[in-house]
């Protein structure tokens, strides 16, 4: 997983038409509650193979560029 | 399992709240909400209504000898008193002997898992008798209508189970606690710190508890299928506690098991807190998805946090 995908990730999971960068954050990013967390959470999971669940940081992560540093930390993205 | 269940019975209130209905008045997006949560109905107690006063109706349903009932467990975090013990209220009101153990265990979502290890240690104690395992909560009370995240999962309930001796050989219990989640479902100023102008309020932080559940869970019930020598398509069932349908899809998904096998009802009651495992047993039992030997795999999660998973056999 690529920088990209994970935006597209993000995105697809708020189902917002928002542009996600690293910038974006549950402050500016109007569909990024508490569900669409749980959204991102459950499908980082499944394309990363259940390789994320042990990341308990994640779930504090309320940016991007949060979500993109545990990821990057655990070699889980490029 | 030395204890196994023989008899369960419930108790939902009249007061049916439909979640498409209740997210249309507040404005909410309730086809992303359900989505989510799959939740569609949620029963709440009526004022007059407790958890005490719904784990006698359930009781009363169960058809038991009372003079059988040498134990009764009541899991309860809505208890009526702090004291006495909710449980000797109950064995007054229910009139079952005196000579008869009886207790509180102050514990949620894991708390019928709790109460079925107790009860197979009281039975493997004194195998004469039966033990009435009670749960009952009634957490919409304590729920602020405005929090999305609490007031379109949490719903009331009780269930009654009755545990009776089982020839069959111990069956292992597996647990697990870590009281640093404990702010993460909380009830703050319930206790004797409560505060005069303060009304008890649950919060509850959606993405640590279902963090907790997909970190700790999958592991836990890993663990006992090893130790039980099973393999899982031995498992007839996989009963776990109706959190959510998100919880759900993922321990389903971690665990690699069949969706077929993983019994749902949170969209008819949502979430009764430590009484759904009883509740899916009773619909299980009551549709004859089961029969005599089967093999359920039960697993309660949250509150506390804490998790507790056993295997039961019909």
């Amino acid at each position: 997983m690529n920088q990209k995908d994970l935006f597209k990730i993000i995105k697809n999971c708020l189902k917002t038409n928002e542009t996600i960068n690293m910038k974006s954050s549950t402050r500016n990013v109007e569909e990024w509650d508490s569900l669409g967390q749980l959204a991102i959470l459950t499908t980082l999971d499944k394309k990363l193979k259940n390789k994320t669940a042990k990341l308990t940081k994640l779930a504090d992560a309320e940016t991007v560029k949060a979500i993109h540093d545990i990821l990057k930390k655990a070699k889980l993205i490029v | 399992m030395i204890g196994t269940i023989s008899s369960i019975c419930q108790y939902l209130p009249k007061n049916r709240i439909s979640i498409k209905k209740f997210c249309l008045e507040k404005n909410w997006d309730y086809k992303k909400l359900i989505d989510k949560t799959g939740i569609k109905f949620i029963y709440k107690s009526k004022h007059d209504e407790s958890a005490l006063s719904m784990a006698i109706t359930a009781a009363k349903k169960l058809k038991v000898k009372k003079n059988d009932i040498n134990a009764l467990i009541y899991v309860t975090q809505s208890p009526e008193f702090h004291l006495p013990t909710n449980a000797c209220v109950i064995q007054d009101k229910l009139n079952l002997n005196k000579n008869i153990i009886a207790f509180d265990v102050n514990q949620g979502c894991s708390g019928f898992i709790y109460g079925l290890f107790l009860a197979q240690q009281i039975i493997k104690n004194n195998s004469k008798g039966k033990v009435l395992l009670l749960c009952s909560d009634t957490y919409t009370k304590n729920i602020n209508i405005n929090n999305k995240s609490c007031s379109t999962i949490f719903s009331d309930a009780a269930s009654a189970s009755l545990i009776s001796k089982y020839k069959k050989k111990n069956s292992n219990f597996l647990f697990y606690t870590d009281g640093s989640g404990a702010k993460d479902l909380i009830l703050n100023y319930s206790g004797f710190n409560y505060k005069k102008d303060l009304s008890p309020e649950l919060f509850m932080n959606g993405r640590k508890v279902l963090s907790f559940t997909m970190n700790v869970v999958p592991d836990l019930i890993k663990k006992l299928i090893k130790k039980e020598k099973i393999e899982i398509n031995k498992i007839k069932y996989f009963i776990f506690h109706q959190a959510s349908k998100i919880v759900i899809d993922n321990l389903t998904r971690i665990l690699n098991i069949p969706t077929k096998k993983v019994y749902r009802n949170y969209s008819k009651y949502g979430n009764t807190v430590s009484s759904t495992i009883p509740i899916c047993l009773n619909e299980l039992i009551k549709k004859k998805l089961v029969k005599k030997g089967d093999k359920i795999l039960l697993c309660g999660f949250g509150v506390g946090l804490s998790a507790g998973t056993t295997i039961m056999e019909v």
